[in-house]
């Protein structure tokens, strides 16, 4: 909790990255009082510009852009934010079992793990996505995302158990008695929670664009509202062509705002996490307001050698 | 008198093989004796002379390449005898922190540092007690206050407290279960003076107030005059000299021990201090016979060739050196 107030206090990029993250989950709070059903179509008049009636216009097929936008946020930050914690559950369990345990298992994990790293990413996941074109529903993807998001952190996490493995602390705890899954859970994996953090809004922006990205090329589940379904069916009504920006502008800002906005809030954590800035924030800048007096030694009466007399 | 701990000719090496070559560093050979219960036990010695080793094979925690050659530990806990070189891996855990405690060398490192005080203590306690996290707060916050330390370390992480704090925390952490035999590595080093003090009256409350056993590591002689009972001397690995602390500070019969005693200051005497001739000898290649013959003044031609056994010159006093043996074996028949 203090932390969050030192960081309002001390952050601007923290306060900004806030405010933004703030109006994106209004968003996702209005979607439940939205007056439509996300499917539904042909509620208001088509094509409509921005106006007092339709803040942010309406489709071509009929939908109050505004509403639409409320349950497209929604989501994609429910596939990301899946995803985010399938990858790093993943991640935390292989990184801690390969780093605690070592050995032959270690080496089996580690190169499974290497080799999901080297698999290209987008080229499978729109292989994949096309296989499954049609059944594609927002949960499967959340999972096709996560499955392939967890190789880099694993990684990060074994390098960090490797250490704290060969700590004194750890010693004790296996001399006093401790099983593997308590040192591991209880004394190891506080060490992690930063790092879980900054890979948890990586995660989380990679996803939100890998959703765009497929969604965009007509490869994710359609008839959901989702950032990038919303441009696809902007597109698919030729919305450039016929000069109904609106259409697109909204879920192009949306998509750009939360990623500002959780980018913002990464740094500023970051930031404050990283103890070496943490330290030249806790020095006070400028003078000091009294200037420090030198003692000044008092004269020696008597010589030394009386004491011993 | 009854015995808590028994070492049996205990032989400790660690031996190791890389290439081809094969070395044996002989860290704890043919070392024998026993701990008596409620007793204060201080094993001295100089750096790299086997103290550590001698304390992990006591304690069953010796990892390859240390290899326990021959010889036995036993623990002795109300008539159950327990074998410590043959217990499983559950059998250690449960007697481990519980029965037997452990204050580890150097507690910079012993906390972990990411875990509040208190939740470190939980995580011990819950280890062999099942209590909920308030009832373990309640027993830390009792047991700390018996002892004397400030109630507002439960809520600090360790890299708050002062080196001293951190070391009695340690202490505090490894006692919290009235273990009855507990092993202390160097708890006093890297201390100052002051805080030495401090430490060594909280060891010595812990070990009065429940008749606890305590078995003292450190090389400060110092120490082991203001704790021990009984004090071993340890030289190259193998047990010189071991008797009460009076006797051995006030009457030590080996050349190694006397030495030692001598080295150390004293306030009313302004004479310089005589420090031993040469090194300790490097464990891989003891020399012949008595270990300590090339830097002994009073060595005779058996001391280089025959090593001597420990033998006891009077009740409670024994002693491995040729000179000593004959001496007194010439007293007795002459």
């Amino acid at each position: 909790m203090t932390t969050i107030r030192d960081l309002f206090r001390f952050s601007p990029s923290f306060r900004v990255g806030a405010a933004i993250l703030a109006l994106v989950l209004v968003l996702v709070i209005l979607s439940f009082f939205s007056p439509y059903r996300p499917e539904a179509r042909r509620v208001v008049p088509r094509n409509e510009p921005p106006s007092q009636t339709y803040l942010m216009g309406t489709t071509a097929n009929g939908q109050d852009v505004l509403w639409l936008l409320t349950f497209a946020v929604r989501n994609t930050l429910i596939v990301a934010g899946l995803a985010v914690l399938i990858g790093r559950s993943i991640a935390v369990l292989v990184g801690m079992i390969s780093g605690y345990v070592g050995g032959t298992l270690d080496r089996v994990l580690s190169s499974i793990v290497d080799t999901f790293i080297v698999i290209p990413r987008l080229p499978l996941l729109i292989l994949i996505a096309f296989i499954m074109r049609g059944q594609m529903t927002v949960l499967a993807l959340a999972l096709l995302l996560g499955i392939l998001d967890w190789a880099h952190p694993s990684k990060r996490y074994r390098a960090q158990i490797l250490s704290l493995r060969e700590r004194e602390f750890t010693h004790t705890a296996v001399f006093a008695g401790m099983n593997t899954f308590k040192v591991v859970m209880q004394e190891h994996f506080p060490f992690l929670i930063p790092f879980l953090l900054a890979d948890a809004v990586s995660g989380f922006l990679w996803a939100v664009g890998m959703e765009v990205t497929l969604s965009v090329l007509g490869l994710s589940d359609l008839n959901a509202p989702s950032i990038g379904t919303m441009i696809y069916w902007g597109n698919y009504y030729q919305a450039l062509l016929t000069n109904r920006t609106w259409v697109l502008a909204a879920p192009i800002a949306a998509s750009v705002v939360i990623v500002v906005g959780f980018y913002l809030v990464s740094i500023s954590l970051t930031r404050y996490l990283d103890p070496r800035t943490r330290l030249s924030r806790l020095q006070v800048k400028g003078k000091p307001r009294e200037p420090i007096q030198e003692p000044v030694a008092e004269p020696v009466k008597e010589p030394l050698q009386g004491i011993s007399s | 008198m009854t015995i808590i701990a028994e070492a049996k000719n205990l032989k400790a090496y660690y031996i190791t093989q890389a290439y081809g070559v094969e070395r044996t560093v002989k860290a704890v050979d043919n070392i024998s004796l026993q701990i008596r219960q409620g007793e204060v036990f201080g094993i001295a010695g100089e750096s790299g002379c086997g103290k550590s080793t001698l304390l992990k094979v006591l304690l069953g925690a010796h990892q390859p390449p240390l290899t326990v050659v021959d010889g036995s530990v036993h623990y002795r806990f109300d008539d159950e005898e327990i074998d410590v070189l043959a217990l499983t891996e559950k059998q250690q855990r449960e007697i481990r922190w519980d029965k037997v405690s452990y204050i580890p060398q150097g507690s910079m490192h012993v906390l972990n540092p990411v875990r509040r005080i208190r939740d470190s203590f939980h995580d011990f306690i819950t280890t062999h007690r099942p209590v909920s996290k308030r009832d373990s707060a309640e027993m830390t916050r009792r047991y700390l206050r018996d002892l004397g330390l400030p109630e507002k370390v439960l809520t600090a992480y360790p890299h708050q407290l002062s080196g001293g704090m951190r070391q009695r925390v340690t202490i505090a952490l490894a006692t919290i279960l009235w273990p009855k035999l507990i092993f202390a590595d160097e708890p006093t080093t890297a201390l100052d003076v002051v805080v030495q003090r401090g430490v060594i009256q909280l060891l010595k409350e812990i070990q009065q107030r429940e008749g606890s056993t305590l078995v003292l590591i450190t090389h400060d002689i110092g120490v082991h005059a203001n704790l021990a009972d009984r004090i071993a001397i340890l030289y190259a690995g193998k047990l010189v000299e071991e008797g009460d602390t009076r006797t051995i500070l006030k009457n030590p019969q080996h050349p190694y021990t006397q030495y030692l005693i001598k080295s150390l200051p004293r306030l009313d005497e302004r004479s310089e201090r005589v420090s031993i001739p040469g090194r300790p000898p490097a464990l891989d290649h003891p020399p012949t016979g008595c270990r300590f013959h090339p830097r002994c003044p009073l060595a005779i031609d058996k001391c280089r060739t025959i090593d001597p056994e420990i033998i006891g010159i009077q009740p409670g006093h024994r002693v491995a050196c040729h000179v000593v043996t004959e001496e007194v074996s010439r007293a007795t028949t002459g």
